[in-house]
């Protein structure tokens, strides 16, 4: 999912320091309401047409977010009672809900876009190398780093899955039967490809020594200026903030 | 010797024997072929020598059981280059330096001893032109140069190739058995193939035979030849 792009400062900022942005984006979301959630998506938005891919970014929000925008707004403004009802065209609707679903909707909506924002820009090795560089243990890094860099593979094989099913007849371009049994064609090879993998990638892993020692040694240390450092710190304080406020509030 | 391997055998669960009574010694530096038809347990054959499987019998690296060392000592000692390279990247890596400077930061060495062993490992394979390309862009010859190059920048005593020269055309397979034989430090090589490759002349000059789970030889390259052994293990030619 990683995309290249121009040099800016939020790529040349270190992966934990988008990681801080990212818990800081993540603890606003239960406190504030939803305009001031909706200026920030705007924001997230602009921010990822500097970065190069905001047309990307636009349009994976709309495919992701329009059916849960529509379910929402559905459940919450006419099927769940909640506040005096109104009234929308021939039907009863609640505004108290349509707001709750406004807001459930921008939450969600933001929480994603950083969150794609951040694995845009961040290739998953580079995310390791600096978890690695703080010192967290290898195994814990892998894990946090490891669906990442899976994607991409998972997304080959299933690419090779689907051109080999192709090739017996069963095509992606037709009726939605013949889709559903490509779908079903792809799943349990792919499946099943990534269940016999994974011993002989833990081998290869173990083979070479991961885990063999409890810090790693990194080909290209991880540097970073005392400003950035203390950008995070702020950052994550700010993160605590917004969840220290929460709790006394409620 | 080096490695020693002592009555070494191995079944799976309700299964007759892979591999049964293989015996056998290897200098360090020596080369040795291990030949095979396919389906015959090459591959669980080259996890069983490198330690990975709990076989019965003896498995020695000068005097100490290969079972009994730690992760870092049994990493710095044996490394295998399977017949699947891909499966052997580790995807911590964006570049291909960085995919085969995985091992030896895993082994916690300083900065300048991981580059050196990273830049002589890509150098060894000719694939210092191709160090910062992304790994997932390799072809499969490539992929399969990466996987060598990760294995021998942990410079192990013993290295394990399972059908190494699968995905290589015949120019690559000359170079890259050109770079085995010029290897600058004593590593044992253990070569498992379907039978003898015109590349082993020269490289090669012991070689054992399974069949049927039972091991014959240590056979020299003529003897090997000049034995009236099942056709079926003699797949990819004559030699030279």
């Amino acid at each position: 999912m990683y995309r290249p792009g121009p040099d800016t400062l939020w790529r040349r900022a270190s992966p934990l320091t988008r990681l801080a942005v990212l818990a800081v984006v993540a603890a606003m979301l239960p406190l504030w309401p939803a305009p001031v959630l909706l200026g920030a998506l705007c924001l997230a938005l602009a921010g990822a047409a500097g970065l190069g891919f905001g047309r990307a970014l636009g349009l994976r929000l709309l495919v992701l977010m329009s059916p849960v925008g529509l379910a929402l707004g559905l459940v919450h403004g006419f099927l769940i009672e909640r506040g005096p009802p109104g009234i929308c065209g021939p039907f009863a609707c609640y505004p108290e809900g349509l707001r709750y679903a406004l807001l459930v909707f921008s939450r969600l909506a933001l929480l994603l876009s950083v969150s794609l924002i951040f694995v845009m820009t961040t290739r998953p090795s580079d995310l390791a190398r600096a978890l690695d560089g703080a010192g967290v243990r290898p195994s814990v890094s892998y894990l946090l780093t490891a669906p990442l860099s899976l994607v991409e593979s998972v997304g080959q094989e299933a690419r090779q899955i689907r051109d080999s099913l192709q090739m017996r007849g069963l095509s992606a371009r037709s009726t939605l039967r013949e889709r559903f049994r490509m779908l079903a064609g792809m799943v349990n090879p792919l499946v099943r490809g990534l269940i016999t993998e994974a011993p002989i990638r833990a081998e290869a892993l173990e083979m070479r020594g991961f885990r063999a020692s409890p810090k790693r040694g990194l080909i290209d240390p991880v540097e970073e200026t005392a400003r950035e450092i203390w950008l995070r710190r702020g950052l994550l304080a700010l993160a605590l903030l917004q969840l220290g406020l929460l709790l006394l509030w409620r | 010797m080096a490695l020693n391997v002592s009555d070494l055998s191995f079944s799976w669960p309700g299964k007759p024997p892979l591999f049964r009574g293989l015996s056998f010694a290897l200098a360090p530096g020596e080369r040795l072929s291990i030949l095979a038809g396919n389906g015959m347990g090459k591959t669980t054959l080259a996890r069983g020598l490198a330690g990975f499987l709990t076989t019965e019998g003896g498995l020695y690296w000068q005097g100490e059981a290969l079972n009994s060392m730690s992760r870092a000592d049994h990493a710095r000692l044996v490394q295998i280059v399977g017949q699947r390279p891909h499966l052997q990247l580790s995807g911590r890596g964006y570049s291909l330096r960085e995919e085969v400077a995985f091992g030896p930061e895993n082994l916690g060495l300083p900065v300048a001893e991981i580059r050196a062993r990273t830049a002589e490992a890509l150098h060894f394979l000719n694939l210092t032109h191709l160090a910062e390309r992304d790994c997932r862009r390799l072809s499969g010859g490539e992929t399969q140069r990466a996987a060598l190059a990760g294995a021998l920048a942990m410079r192990p005593r013993l290295l394990i190739l399972d059908e190494p020269m699968t995905d290589l055309d015949a120019e690559s397979r000359d170079a890259l058995a050109g770079h085995l034989r010029s290897l600058p430090w004593e590593m044992a090589v253990i070569f498992l193939d379907i039978g003898w490759q015109s590349w082993m002349a020269g490289l090669v000059d012991r070689h054992l035979l399974l069949d049927q789970g039972e091991m014959h030889g240590p056979l020299t390259t003529e003897a090997l030849f000049a034995t009236p052994l099942p056709e079926r293990i003699f797949l990819a030619g004559q030699p030279a």
